[in-house]
């Protein structure tokens, strides 16, 4: 990396925490520590929100997954904007009501203290292991760049992260977080534009993303009804819109956000602003790992995108092999290139017939070197211990260090670790405030002074980032980190927002069957994701579905039983 | 803030009422209108979404 790249890198950060540290100096509380005082307008806010949810692994993750598997996992997020307006409508008011420090405080009020703790355990459960992959997604590009070891590069990152978070609380991270954002959005415009410009010249923008759609790429909307198939325009709709009431509605991390609100008006603006904006954010995201992957159509790929994977393999003895892959794979990239240009060619001259056979011809060349890829996927596996087979995670990271200008590597860079500590920064303080608010205040020290609590959330705040970094050690075992992220969250964010529908609109429901039900209901969905196909956006209805169709049942039963014993007694 | 209160700082219903911060007066169109804005922009995106499947493919 250049000089610039260091200065543009450091320079951006610094600017920004140490702005976060100014607005934020002077006594803090634990209202100020979990909620930021209350004094956030909705731009803040909005931006915040969205800053939370876009972690590193959005900018590092997701352009491989576009390279991959194309567009279509923009469907996921179609359900965001409905769940917004339902949490504007009906989550807001009710939390603001009661002044809740977390959301599951609601609940002791509305059922019982065990059902308030369940659903704050499954949060910290859930989120302590996300706080993991979300640390180990900047640690692969520092590592990268600095040529680290991985493991330590974790180690490096949370420590920051840890102290940062630590030091501000959600105060800083409000602050912090618009600026974070705003670098997170520019930064990929720029990357988006200059990609563009250094695809061929004589590749039009319309026909680039024809070749896209050839190679199955621009699949941005798939109405199939398909229940194994992950991402359709149902699951997205139905499994994503259920995710995110959960996730904004009953994350800890998401709701402390928008609670840091002026007043309902601002939090529900806020929200709203995430809404409007979700669906174009992640458009962009996807379409800039689309044109990367229309770019290598014309330029000579990696065999393997993680290279330190290739160089593990070139010290052991199976290194000719992959050096014969190697070879085979730039023979094959040739070979798609004239495919390629012949389509490109016949998109311009608009001649039908000869568009069917290029495209055709495409796809098989593109299958061909794809092979060779598989091949080298299989040698990595067997020559060496614990190996990395999936370089998705590597595909848009690789891209800009070898192909931006200095000067943008530094900013693309800073993007992807402002990513990282805006959504680790929500985390940490959340997994910290419920510690506190929900288990230490509540059970175990009632009568202590706001000083002792502010100093015991800090406490744990950071053994929740040690914590995280120690998961972050088995996050290379999972193929793709947003994935893993999601399919997490889907395990337990089902049960959780059962939970909370079952307090907001079923008035009959009493505690004891909606605690009974939301344990056998997590049981259900871990034993559906371990025994079936099912794509892991529907855990997240099955999981709310099961709570409140067996509370009510539960319900009903003991009425039952009661009304019996009742009458019986009279006998 | 109250220490050890079930619900937060245990405010009553009836002095939420008359809290500023509950005040819910959208500063510019009615909050339906936002709504139907934001489902409207979602309408729009699926559509521009299956019209690009469909160019593309």
């Amino acid at each position: 990396m250049s000089a610039l790249d260091w200065a543009v890198l450091f320079g951006t950060l610094a600017a920004i925490v140490l702005y976060g540290i100014w607005k934020t100096r002077g006594p803090s509380s634990m209202t100020d520590y979990v909620h930021g005082g209350y004094r956030d307008r909705w731009l803040t806010i909005g931006l915040g929100v969205m800053a939370t949810q876009a972690s590193a692994i959005t900018f590092l993750s997701m352009p491989g997954q576009a390279y991959e598997d194309g567009m279509r996992f923009l469907q996921f997020y179609f359900g965001l904007p409905i769940a917004m307006v339902i949490l504007s409508v009906a989550f807001i008011p009710r939390f603001y009501r009661l002044r809740v420090l977390t959301a599951y405080e609601y609940l002791e009020g509305r059922f019982d203290l065990k059902t308030r703790q369940l659903a704050a355990f499954l949060f910290l459960l859930q989120r302590g292991l996300s706080a993991g992959i979300t640390i180990y997604a900047p640690a692969i590009v520092l590592s990268k760049v600095l040529g680290w070891p991985l493991n330590l590069t974790c180690v490096v990152i949370g420590g920051l992260v840890i102290l940062y978070t630590v030091a501000g609380g959600t105060r800083a991270v409000s602050q912090t977080q618009r600026h974070q954002m705003v670098v997170m959005l520019g930064g990929m415009v720029v990357a988006f534009v200059v990609i563009v410009h250094r695809l061929p010249a004589d590749l039009s923008f319309r026909h680039a993303v024809s070749l896209a759609g050839t190679l199955g790429k621009m699949n941005v909307v798939d109405f199939s009804p398909s229940l194994g198939n992950r991402y359709t325009f149902w699951s997205g709709l139905a499994g994503g819109g259920f995710l995110a009431m959960a996730y904004f509605g009953t994350d800890q991390s998401q709701v402390q956000r928008y609670l840091s609100g002026k007043s309902v008006t601002e939090s529900r603006l806020g929200l709203l602003f995430n809404g409007l904006l979700k669906v174009p954010m992640q458009f962009l995201i996807l379409f800039v790992g689309v044109m990367v992957f229309v770019f290598y159509q014309f330029n000579q790929p990696p065999l393997f995108f993680n290279e330190s994977e290739l160089a593990r393999v070139a010290q052991t003895s199976r290194a000719p092999e992959m050096q014969a892959l190697e070879a085979e794979h730039r023979v094959a990239f040739a070979r798609k290139r004239v495919e390629v240009m012949h389509l490109a060619a016949a998109l311009d001259a608009g001649d039908a017939p000869a568009i069917v056979d290029a495209r055709s011809r495409v796809r098989a060349a593109a299958a061909g070197a794809e092979a060779i890829r598989e091949k080298a996927r299989t040698l990595i596996a067997a020559a060496v211990p614990r190996p990395e087979i999936h370089d998705g995670d590597y595909v848009f990271l690789s891209f800009v260090m070898a192909n931006l200008p200095r000067g943008l590597i530094g900013l693309l860079l800073a993007v992807i670790l402002c990513a990282a500590m805006s959504s680790t920064a929500s985390e940490l303080t959340a997994l910290g405030g419920c510690t506190v608010v929900d288990f230490y205040r509540r059970s175990f020290r009632q009568d202590a002074t706001d000083a002792h609590y502010l100093r015991v959330a800090k406490i744990a705040t950071g053994i929740w980032g040690l914590l995280a970094v120690a998961f972050a050690g088995f996050a290379s075992l999972v193929d793709n980190l947003i994935q893993a992220v999601n399919i997490l969250g889907s395990l337990f964010y089902g049960t959780i927002l059962g939970i909370f529908l079952a307090a907001f609109f079923f008035r009959r429901l009493r505690a004891t069957p909606v605690f009974v039900a939301a344990i056998v209901s997590e049981l259900l969905v871990v034993s559906l994701w371990l025994g079936t196909k099912i794509g892991f956006l529907w855990f997240n209805v099955i999981g709310c579905g099961a709570v409140l169709i067996l509370s009510s049942l539960l319900s009903v039963g003991r009425r039952y039983s009661s009304r019996r014993a009742d009458v019986s007694k009279s006998r | 803030m109250a220490t050890g209160t079930k619900q937060g700082s245990g405010a009553s219903s009836e002095q939420d009422a008359g809290r500023a911060e509950l005040d819910d007066a959208p500063p510019f169109l009615t909050w339906r209108a936002i709504y139907l804005l934001v489902l409207g922009a979602l309408a729009v995106e699926v559509l521009l979404g299956a019209a690009l499947t469909l160019a593309a493919s």
